[in-house]
């Protein structure tokens, strides 16, 4: 044995590796999600229109790599936001239902959707002033036209902005994790179904009431032809206010 | 029966009591060894921090207690730790490759080894003293270490 001395492992030492590890964790649940989101919705339109995607290969090859690159930039955030959340405590995201009232759960949800929308409407109106459109999302409406592969299709400037939405809101809106989880179904399985060619929902809910304020396929279809108009994420709200709703696509190739 | 005899038989009685109850009393210090695994080399040394003390863990720089040890990499079994209160304690370890007695970073990630008793996952950030700490209490203990390396 020799002299003593200081034996001092710093605990912030062991931060940057668990940063990384929920970093790459998070980026592989994010890739995952999409794999079996898209390849679920993939899946079932081969067997609803089964020639729907013929000939478009080579697009979803290209649609596949750059969702795929989108992982990487929304799992990033993602993850470096839930090592927070466990180790010290950030975000406003809650696990005792019974931290707020019941009636919460649900309208933390709408109240995610509704700003994600309007952030989502915004940043997708200026990127598709022309300069920025070439830089940023001229990828995105390089699907033509979107199958369900092209949910994450990104350009990794797009992919930043929809990437810090979720992490930045659970700094401020607080939301009990299965809440939190909700949003991210929501969200993941529109940004698929929005973009697979065909509608999904009955005609009594795309043509009625509901129809009227939601985005389903029928109305994101819409933008993707028509390019200046329709640029809602999940509410139709902005786009009525501003003027830039065209009403409801058409889907030629079914 | 005489005074002596009573005496020998009261002695004897109050032996047996105690086996009974148990074989060494809890308040007794009791030794500690430590084995470490999963060293990638020999070269340099196994820097030890052994703590009572939660604040004190992983960093046992500023421990009153002290409990310090440094060895040599390659005689990494059966190290002897001392004879110990009994208490909860905890181990934190550095394999000091370049000797320099500090653990190395690059980036922020220790590019030596680290080890904690129990091992516990480190899964967002150093583990806390709860998670590896281990009893010293009416027997010899061991403990076994396997080092984790990030670089």
């Amino acid at each position: 044995m020799r002299t003593p001395l200081i034996p001092a492992i710093p605990r912030a030492a062991m931060d940057v590796p668990a940063i990384l590890f929920s970093a790459i964790a998070m980026t592989l649940i994010v890739g995952g999600r999409y794999l079996l989101a898209s390849g679920g919705f993939a899946l079932a339109t081969r067997i609803r229109h089964p020639s729907l995607y013929t000939g478009l290969k080579p697009q979803i090859r290209k649609e596949i790599g750059w969702s795929l690159l989108s992982a990487a930039i929304y799992g990033i955030p993602a993850g470096i936001v839930a090592w927070g959340w466990q180790a010290h405590g950030w975000t406003r995201i809650y696990t005792d239902i019974h931290a707020f009232p019941l009636w919460y759960a649900p309208v933390s949800v709408l109240l995610f959707l509704f700003a994600h929308d309007t952030w989502f409407y915004w940043t997708h109106r200026w990127m598709h002033r022309p300069r920025l459109f070439r830089v940023a999302h001229a990828v995105h409406h390089a699907s033509r036209p979107p199958t369900a592969w092209a949910a994450m299709s990104f350009h990794p400037w797009e992919a930043l902005t929809g990437a810090i939405v979720i992490p930045a809101l659970v700094f401020l809106i607080p939301i009990h994790v299965a809440a939190l989880g909700m949003v991210l179904t929501i969200m993941t399985v529109m940004g698929v179904g929005n973009h697979m060619g065909w509608e999904m929902f009955p005609r009594w809910l795309v043509r009625g009431p509901a129809g009227a304020m939601l985005i389903t396929a029928s109305h994101h279809q819409r933008h993707h032809q028509a390019y200046n108009c329709n640029y809602g994420l999940y509410f139709r709200l902005w786009d009525r206010l501003c003027g830039t709703d065209q009403g409801l696509g058409t889907f030629d190739r079914t | 029966m005489n005074t002596r005899q009573m005496t020998a038989r009261f002695a004897a009685g109050l032996g047996l009591a105690a086996t009974l109850i148990g074989a060494a009393p809890v308040d007794q210090p009791q030794p500690l060894t430590l084995s470490v695994g999963g060293l990638r080399s020999q070269r340099g040394f196994l820097q030890i921090c052994l703590t009572r003390l939660p604040d004190h863990f992983p960093d046992c720089s500023d421990d009153p207690d002290k409990r310090h040890f440094s060895v040599n990499a390659g005689a990494s079994n059966a190290i002897n730790l001392g004879t110990l209160p009994p208490g909860d304690y905890a181990i934190a370890i550095i394999h000091d490759e370049n000797g320099n007695k500090k653990l190395d970073t690059m980036l922020g990630i220790p590019r030596e080894g680290v080890g904690f008793s129990r091992n516990p996952p480190i899964r967002f950030g150093a583990p806390s003293f709860r998670s590896a700490e281990f009893p010293v209490a009416g027997g010899a203990v061991q403990q076994a270490i396997r080092m984790k390396y990030f670089l």
